[in-house]
């Protein structure tokens, strides 16, 4: 039966040697630590370069580890070019764009999944139908929303006049306040829980929104945790749409201000990594903070 | 007044009859046969729930998906008022050189990242699922790639892929040419595929290795006992079991890649001599650089036709076998 390389480790292996074992374990820790250097070169060169001094440009090939550490390219990123400012920015608008994201979209996935409402099928198709147009569609006919947004910017009650949204918190925000991803998330989560819960607190004379915010909110933790740290991430990282809507350097995020950095300090390779280094961290953080939530999200989804 | 007024001004909610409910739930239980829905508690309030999220969405997506289609059929510039088109924008996109180059672009990137992103997920898939010590750390390292920004990577790999980089400095010691990758119209484009296996790969792997421990345990037994090799089980059992996971995969990286973008903006502008320009590129210079916002819509529309067509033909092209499993 079992030929030398058969058979898992998980596999009753007692017709299989001592060595056949051995080898194999050495092969798959192999395999993984090659596909480990793989995966992880480009991070450790970033966090090495960022600490290079400049003197360190005249070696070729490049060495890998700083002749001298220094922290001078950090704070040039950090203060220079005002990367301060872009990490308070990306901060607030993430955070912000997040727990707005997480009120409406569970508000509204509790709805569809649970209450009885007028039209509620017909609005839920209308929700499922816009997560199925891709990004590059409506990317420029919003933008000419935001220019084009009454009453805002100096613009007039039919949107002319002004610059609208443009380079205003309201147009890195609003467009990702809510989300047809997270309200199908929280339908399905939603769905999953009895519904005897909800019908215990109403025959109590609870109102709806008594309902959401005391019986369902405390048991939403891990799907409240889910969308929110996806969200979170998609926030940080997205570039074109911060990148269209501001002009003015106060209001660009981290991601707008790492592609400034790269054209104003193009010859000089070290404070781009350490800008790099500066608006990765974090979102490298809070994904080990929420890493299991995180997980479970990509996976139920396939989406990240 | 008129009968829809009439509910709204009557009496709720201290009116309401009593019934054998508590007080509180008088307005609920309303002795009318078929409640009008502004006297249920449950239709108002699912309605204000949903409000929030479908008013930003009606702005935001909504309102800019059917104004796409709108101002695809306009010549509009942003500084005057649009002018009707009729089906010219679309006419011009067919007869433009770059678009077709830029299509051409997007089906090289396509071509090169889906079927070798698949095969290396569940390559390394296969690899952190085995009972190993540590495999769980493994498994960590290999997503962080997909979690940082394609901005913020593609900074790096403008570095890592520099004329006197890390890369070529590998080359270097093999005798190799030094290879001017992003300023090489032959060498752009892989540099940018290789950004993104880099990237996507984590992503993969994770859905894989869900895929994979959805499979029941006993199918393996059961071919441990008939005597099934190691490359016998995968063939299948792993492999047959995983098609509606490599099938979900299949379309959402084929649609990500139609759709690709940062990258390219960052890492070459579309550059050298348009090498490396995509259709979402050309959307963007068409739009945001030369301000010809009726032309970028006609060329968004074509796309959204063409991700059409690919998601249904995939699904068409399910095969049947795997529902009945």
């Amino acid at each position: 039966m079992a030929t030398p390389l058969a058979g898992s480790l998980s596999r009753p292996g007692s017709r299989r040697s001592v060595t056949s074992v051995i080898v194999e374990r050495i092969a798959q820790y192999a395999l993984l630590v090659a596909a480990l250097v793989i995966t992880a070169t480009p991070f450790v060169w970033m966090c090495l370069s960022a600490f290079k001094p400049d003197s360190d440009l005249q070696f070729y090939p490049p060495n890998w580890v700083p002749t001298e550490w220094t922290t001078l390219n950090l704070e040039t990123a950090w203060s220079a070019a005002n990367f301060a400012r872009f990490f308070v920015n990306s901060t607030f608008v993430a955070s912000v764009g997040t727990c707005f994201y997480v009120a409406t979209t569970m508000a509204a996935g509790y709805a569809f999944a649970r209450l009885d409402f007028p039209w509620k099928n017909g609005l839920f198709a209308f929700v499922m139908l816009l997560l199925m147009i891709p990004w590059p569609v409506t990317i420029v006919p919003a933008y000419l929303v935001v220019v084009r947004f009454p009453l805002f910017g100096g613009n007039d009650l039919v949107g002319q006049g002004g610059a609208g949204m443009l380079d205003s918190y309201w147009a890195l925000i609003l467009p990702v306040a809510t989300g047809s991803f997270g309200i199908f998330l929280f339908r399905q989560f939603f769905r999953t829980l009895p519904p005897e819960l909800e019908d215990a607190a109403r025959i109590d004379g609870a109102s709806e929104p008594a309902i959401l915010w005391h019986v369902m909110m405390p048991l939403s933790g891990a799907a409240i945790a889910t969308v929110g740290i996806l969200h979170f991430q998609h926030v940080w990282n997205s570039f074109l749409w911060p990148y269209l809507v501001t002009n003015n350097s106060d209001l660009f995020v981290l991601q707008v201000g790492l592609r400034m950095l790269t054209s104003q300090y193009n010859p000089r390779p070290f404070i781009q990594m350490a800008g790099t280094l500066i608006a990765t961290v974090p979102v490298v953080l809070v994904f080990f903070v929420g890493q299991r939530w995180f997980v479970r999200g990509i996976q139920l989804t396939g989406f990240k | 007044l008129p009968p829809d007024e009439r509910g709204l001004a009557g009496t709720w909610p201290s009116g309401g009859t009593l019934t054998d409910q508590a007080p509180a739930r008088a307005a609920i239980v309303a002795p009318r046969m078929r409640r009008r829905w502004w006297r249920r508690p449950q239709a108002y309030y699912g309605l204000l729930f949903v409000s929030p999220a479908l008013l930003l969405l009606l702005v935001f997506s909504a309102l800019p998906a059917v104004g796409g289609l709108v101002l695809s059929l306009t010549y509009y510039d942003l500084g005057t008022a649009p002018r009707w088109a009729g089906l010219e924008n679309y006419r011009e996109v067919f007869a433009d050189g770059l678009f077709w180059r830029s299509v051409v672009n997007t089906l090289y990137y396509t071509a090169a990242t889906l079927v070798p992103g698949l095969v290396l997920g569940l390559l390394l898939a296969q690899l952190a699922t085995r009972r190993l010590r540590g495999v769980v750390f493994f498994r960590t390292a290999f997503y962080l790639p997909g979690l940082t920004s394609t901005v913020a990577m593609a900074v790096v790999w403008l570095y890592l892929f520099a004329p006197l980089g890390l890369v070529n400095g590998l080359l270097y010691p093999l005798g190799l040419p030094r290879i001017h990758w992003f300023a090489d119209p032959n060498w752009a484009m892989p540099a940018i595929i290789l950004n993104s296996l880099w990237r996507g790969i984590g992503s993969t792997m994770l859905i894989y290795i869900a895929g994979i421990s959805g499979i029941p345990q006993s199918f393996y037994e059961s071919a441990w006992i008939d005597g099934a090799s190691r490359w016998q089980t995968f063939r299948y059992i792993t492999l047959p079991m995983l098609r509606p996971t490599t099938f979900l995969l299949f379309i959402l990286h084929l649609l990500g890649s139609f759709q690709v973008f940062e990258q390219v903006f960052i890492l070459t502008s579309g550059g050298p001599a348009w090498a490396t320009t995509t259709i979402v590129h050309q959307i963007y210079i068409n739009a945001f650089l030369k301000s010809q916002f009726g032309y970028a819509g006609a060329q968004a529309v074509l796309l959204l036709v063409v991700l059409a067509v690919l998601s249904f033909v995939s699904f068409r092209m399910v095969p049947t076998e795997v529902e009945g499993k």
